[in-house]
């Protein structure tokens, strides 16, 4: 008799059950041009459903692959991820797994122009994962999808559109649309609204804290600017050359920074400059 | 490698006599409904080695604008301008629609260097092209100042870049190739039209501070097209704020706040968050903040 080899049944994450992913002296390291370049080094964090915390540094300190790794995008070299105490790799290696993960965790990341098929319209894109991971038939996801798009402030005649026929703007707003579909229980952003005009930046600022608020969700916010961060989360961590030089509560930090890197971002933003502006 | 002797700075900014001189410039596109007017009796001046920049919502006229004083305008549009002086002299315009021919000593950096570089030719022979026709240098002296200007915009693989053609290269990597090649024939302005908008963020700012530092270090004067004020507040030493076609307030970056007469500016600045911004419940946009008047929202979003 063939003996079928059993799958340890996938953690189901009920809809309001805690998720939480784990990092722990997580390490990754890039080969440019034949030199290694360190982009994360021996970081420690963990984020979840119960909590929001944004990620401020400037260009190339890392955070953008610390948030590709804590969803599973980027493997880690060195160091462990758990995603509700199992391994993330285990998880992330049975169908049913990824499935559950994706639903609970999304990621919208900075470049969204690549991100959207340019073949298929903005509501198939949007669609999509709500059929695929919550298991919904095509008249419910539409259903969903025009839930979502109520609720960003998207005209819905826009869906019927590619991803190149709409502005910068809206397409943003379709990515986060992308990802709300699913209800996801933490949204990690990595530089959502670096693209936009400030006008319509604090629109979409407005709308992220609004999901986060009203379906207790998490949110791990990367961006380099501090004011739009400390808006959205109630825990900062400061990061710079691939290392965590700070941590603490958002009120902390802007009000008492302890380390010198960081009393020299908040000073910048409280000078109105943003902190690239005058970083060496 | 030869490192090539680069243009030192210029001299210091002369108020009196600027280096781009617009008054009363309009522009006019015929359509299928009508004619539009994009840009309407703007008038704007730019110092040597200044840097400005020109700020607006998508539609209101800004790049209308920085392409007719560059001759970069369409076949159908219409131009009409009181004054059009670059360098203390008038402008050579065609004399049916108004554009003025492309001048020797201004270059444009465009939005997207993807559609804006030659696919079929490599980037080498675009940048010694350019080179010898404007210094009329020999071959071998035009590939020595084409290596030192990719070296400038901080590419490192030169010999790769100079062979590659554009789509060979990465986003990043392509704008530096085309900034290499506006500012190779030694322009006295630089108009960059939206140059880091197809650009991800981490990378626009680096452009945009090379962008900078190179300007400086050349004394080229710098006209900036961009719909990021706060970018703009940063990167230009002045910033003209454009409307429906009109410059509508204009001022020094760090004092614009403090000088804003027009509706428009006052809501844009007044949108930009600051620390306080984490006790409050909701950030403020253009529909919310209180701009002491109504405004027309262009029809582009």
């Amino acid at each position: 008799m063939r003996v079928l080899r059993q799958r340890p049944p996938a953690e189901p994450v009920g809809d309001r059950g805690l998720v939480q992913i784990t990092a722990e002296a997580v390490e990754k390291t890039f080969v440019v041009n034949r030199a290694r370049h360190r982009a994360v080094a021996a970081v420690d964090v963990t984020i979840g459903s119960d909590r929001t915390i944004g990620v401020i540094g400037e260009s190339g300190s890392g955070k953008s692959t610390l948030a590709r790794m804590l969803c599973g995008l980027e493997r880690a070299d060195e160091g462990s991820l758990h995603y509700n105490g199992i391994p993330l790799g285990q998880h992330l290696s049975s169908r049913t797994g990824r499935r559950d993960f994706r639903r609970a965790v999304q990621l919208v990341s900075q470049d969204v122009s690549s991100s959207f098929d340019p073949l298929r319209t903005l509501r198939d894109a949007v669609r999509t994962p709500a059929m695929v991971l919550c298991e919904l038939d095509r008249d419910e996801a539409d259903h969903r999808v025009d839930e979502v798009l109520t609720t960003l402030q998207i005209d819905p005649a826009l869906a019927a559109r590619r991803p190149h026929e709409v502005s910068g703007g809206q397409r943003q707003r379709f990515a986060i649309a992308r990802a709300l579909v699913v209800r996801p229980r933490v949204l990690l952003c990595d530089e959502v609204v670096s693209a936009l005009d400030v006008s319509v930046q604090g629109s979409v600022l407005n709308l992220l804290k609004d999901y986060a608020e009203r379906n207790r969700a998490g949110l791990f916010f990367v961006s380099h600017g501090i004011p739009a961060t400390a808006f959205l989360v109630d825990e900062l961590i400061v990061m710079r050359g691939g290392e965590i030089v700070e941590r603490g509560s958002t009120d902390d930090i802007v009000e008492a920074p302890q380390h010198e890197y960081t009393r020299f971002l908040v000073g910048a933003a409280r000078r109105g400059g943003r902190i690239e502006a005058v970083a060496s | 490698m030869t490192e090539h002797p680069v243009p030192g700075p210029r001299p210091a900014l002369d108020p009196d006599r600027p280096l781009l001189d617009v008054r009363g410039l309009t522009v006019r596109y015929p359509t299928s409904a009508g004619e539009t007017t994009a840009v309407r009796d703007a008038s704007l001046r730019i110092g040597t080695g200044e840097q400005v920049a020109l700020v607006g919502e998508s539609g209101s006229g800004k790049t209308s604008l920085a392409m007719a004083v560059a001759g970069f305008l369409g076949g159908s549009a219409r131009m009409t301008a009181e004054v059009l002086g670059f360098d203390g002299a008038a402008l050579d315009r065609a004399p049916r629609t108004g554009v003025p021919r492309r001048t020797p000593g201004m270059a444009v950096v465009f939005q997207d260097a993807m559609t804006s570089l030659d696919p079929v030719w490599s980037v080498g022979s675009q940048l010694t092209t350019v080179i010898r026709g404007a210094t009329g240098c020999g071959r071998r002296d035009a590939a020595d100042r084409a290596r030192a200007w990719l070296t400038r915009v901080g590419l490192t693989d030169t010999r790769r870049v100079l062979r590659s053609r554009p789509y060979e290269l990465s986003g990043g990597m392509r704008q530096r190739a085309m900034l290499a090649l506006a500012l190779a024939c030694e322009p006295r302005l630089l108009i960059a039209d939206e140059p880091t908008s197809a650009l991800d963020a981490s990378l626009s700012r680096a452009v945009m501070e090379l962008l900078r530092d190179l300007a400086a270090d050349t004394g080229t004067s710098l006209l900036i097209v961009s719909h990021d004020i706060r970018l703009c507040q940063e990167f230009a030493d002045r910033i003209m704020v454009m409307y429906h076609g009109e410059i509508v307030d204009e001022g020094r970056s760090a004092e614009l706040e403090a000088i804003a007469g027009h509706p428009y500016t006052r809501g844009l600045l007044r949108c930009v968050p600051d620390l306080e911004a984490r006790h409050a419940h909701r950030l403020p946009t253009l529909d919310t903040v209180d701009t002491g008047a109504d405004l027309v929202r262009s029809s582009v979003a």
